[in-house]
């Protein structure tokens, strides 16, 4: 046998290559948990709990505003999308494949016809964004293994991404590349017809991914775009305390969420719900007055349908409550928001910090009275971070 | 009036970080994970680990006068926090073990390294993964150069007995 030593560095250097990093300087740049899969759950379990793939909404100020006090008390809004089985797009009738000569209209998406092995369509994303920035993205997982597992996502967008390290023509298309990170992760941008074309997927860089992108009609995705909001049903509106309501879409495994209130509205996109969660954060937003010490919240969230009553208890010690509800019929859990006015404790002169959080607790109690679960954010499974 | 829109936002505007922080994060991102992966078994604590001390880095970069330092001594640190939240050592000896045909001494590494205390298991990973001194490890572990020592004598009694 070796020495110690040398059996400890072999068996570390063994070890190590079972190290999966998933590089994301996005989130890291503005201070947001990672995306993140439980690792060693069953499969189902696995794909559901997938917290978060990669996509931003922000719908928020004064346009939020008017559209909550226009549609406030309406009922839902649309049907849920039909929720078909997913495979990877294939060339249609009327795809064709990316060229440097592309012009690319409102409704064109572009997909990827070669994906890495194992890997299969999850979502598209439109989200609205401010000022009429294009930003529609198609995403690829490997939705069945463990996590860190291949993935590949696709943008068409009119915002330039970071330079890559070098330059490389694939099928006519000059694309630079970066993948400096050992093989583990790269990404690639094309300038093509005015818009830029962004690649990013895990491990080698393979050129047969560009090569393989096509463009397709809107209606040729295999799923719903999330970010629309005309698509979105009304879940659930606030019990007590101020006007709100909560709205979702869905897309196979992943939702979108808008809650809105009398200070305006906001939402996120690409979650995943836990099914087996009795009650969770999922968003939320906050208005301060310049200088204040106070402002107004609103929080919503999911739970499970024995839970009766969901309790928030705020940073100052407000607490408010919330019956879940599904409004829409349509989804197996239940769906509150809360609306309140909370005082931050740590305001300074100018308010309080952006970092402040504002939920302590949410607690769910079952009809009887039980209490059925409590969770903070920043618990594992709680769905919101730590500041929240 | 601010408004902040708090519900999970992920997929982000342009970047706006320093470009230096962009080599700094290239360089070093898959080293602290796989480090990270080898002191909590998981990779999923590891990536969120790192993650986290990179955010903390980028919220200083301009005053850190070691960025590398400040950033080693954040994801042992996480990593130990990690440890005091594992469940048990049993969740870090499954997660450790994928590999199909794994040769029998391997695993009966994963089973020690795992029970060891973790100053113990940092030490070992630091010096025989990493090849640090024990300035360095004591760097990093924020503790006396004069620990490390006995550290990792009683890691390797501990080991040597596991493998006889």
């Amino acid at each position: 046998m070796n020495d110690i030593d040398t059996t400890l560095t072999n068996h570390f250097r063994t070890r190590a290559e079972l190290a999966q990093p998933m590089p994301d300087i996005n989130a890291v740049a503005h201070g947001q948990p990672r995306l993140t899969m439980p690792m060693n759950e069953p499969k189902e379990s696995t794909r559901r709990r997938l917290l978060a793939a990669a996509a931003v909404v922000l719908i928020a100020g004064v346009g939020g505003l008017f559209w909550a006090q226009s549609t406030r008390n309406e009922p839902a809004t649309s049907e849920q999308p039909e929720l078909p089985n997913t495979p990877a797009p294939a060339s249609s009738p009327t795809s064709r494949q990316l060229s440097s000569a592309e012009e690319f209209g409102p409704n064109d998406w572009l997909v990827a016809t070669v994906l890495p092995e194992g890997v299969s369509w999850v979502f598209a994303l439109e989200p609205t964004e401010p000022l009429g920035t294009i930003r529609r993205s198609t995403h690829y997982e490997d939705i069945s293994e463990q996590p860190g597992g291949p993935s590949l996502s696709v943008t068409l967008t009119d915002q330039r991404g970071a330079d890559g390290a070098r330059s490389e023509e694939v099928a006519g298309v000059s694309w630079r590349v970066d993948d400096t990170d050992s093989g583990s992760f790269w990404g690639a941008e094309a300038e093509v017809g005015g818009e830029y074309v962004q690649v990013q997927a895990s491990g080698r860089f393979d050129p047969a991914v560009l090569a393989g992108l096509e463009v397709v009609d809107r209606s040729e995705l295999p799923t719903v775009p999330l970010g629309d909001r005309s698509q979105a049903v009304r879940v659930a509106t606030a019990s007590t305390g101020q006007t709100a309501y909560y709205e979702v879409q869905q897309s196979g495994d992943h939702y979108c969420f808008w809650t809105s209130n009398e200070s305006g509205s906001g939402g996120g996109c690409a979650t995943v719900i836990d099914p087996d969660a009795i009650v969770t954060i999922d968003g939320g937003t906050r208005d301060t007055a310049y200088g204040a010490t106070s402002s107004t919240v609103a929080i919503a969230g999911s739970a499970s349908t024995e839970v009766d009553r969901v309790e928030v208890e705020f940073v100052d010690g407000t607490l408010s409550e919330a019956t879940p509800t599904d409004l829409s019929g349509q989804f197996d859990r239940h769906f509150w928001i809360i609306s309140t006015a909370i005082e931050h404790p740590a305001a300074g002169s100018d308010g309080p910090p952006a970092s402040a959080g504002n939920v302590r607790e949410v607690r769910a109690y079952s009809q009887t009275g039980e209490l059925l679960d409590a969770v903070r954010p920043g618990d594992p499974g709680s769905g919101a971070f730590g500041n929240f | 009036m601010d408004h902040q829109d708090m519900t999970r936002s992920l997929e982000p505007v342009p970047l706006a970080v320093p470009e230096d922080f962009r080599a700094f994060y290239e360089r070093e991102h898959a080293v602290q994970v796989r480090r990270a992966f080898l002191l909590t078994g998981s990779n999923e604590q590891a990536n969120d680990v790192v993650h986290d001390a990179m955010i903390g880095v980028l919220n200083r970069w301009d005053d850190l006068d070691s960025p590398g330092g400040y950033l080693n001594r954040s994801v042992i640190n996480g990593c130990r926090n990690t440890a005091r939240q594992s469940s048990s050592r049993r969740s870090l000896v499954h997660a450790l073990r994928p590999i199909e045909h794994d040769e029998p001494e391997h695993q009966i590494l994963d089973d020690a390294i795992a029970g060891l205390p973790f100053n113990q298991r940092a030490a070992v990973v630091l010096r025989f993964y990493g090849g640090w001194t024990a300035d360095e490890i004591s760097q990093a572990l924020d503790c006396s150069p004069n620990s490390i020592g006995p550290w990792l004598n009683r890691a390797l009694d501990t080991l040597r007995k596991e493998l006889a």
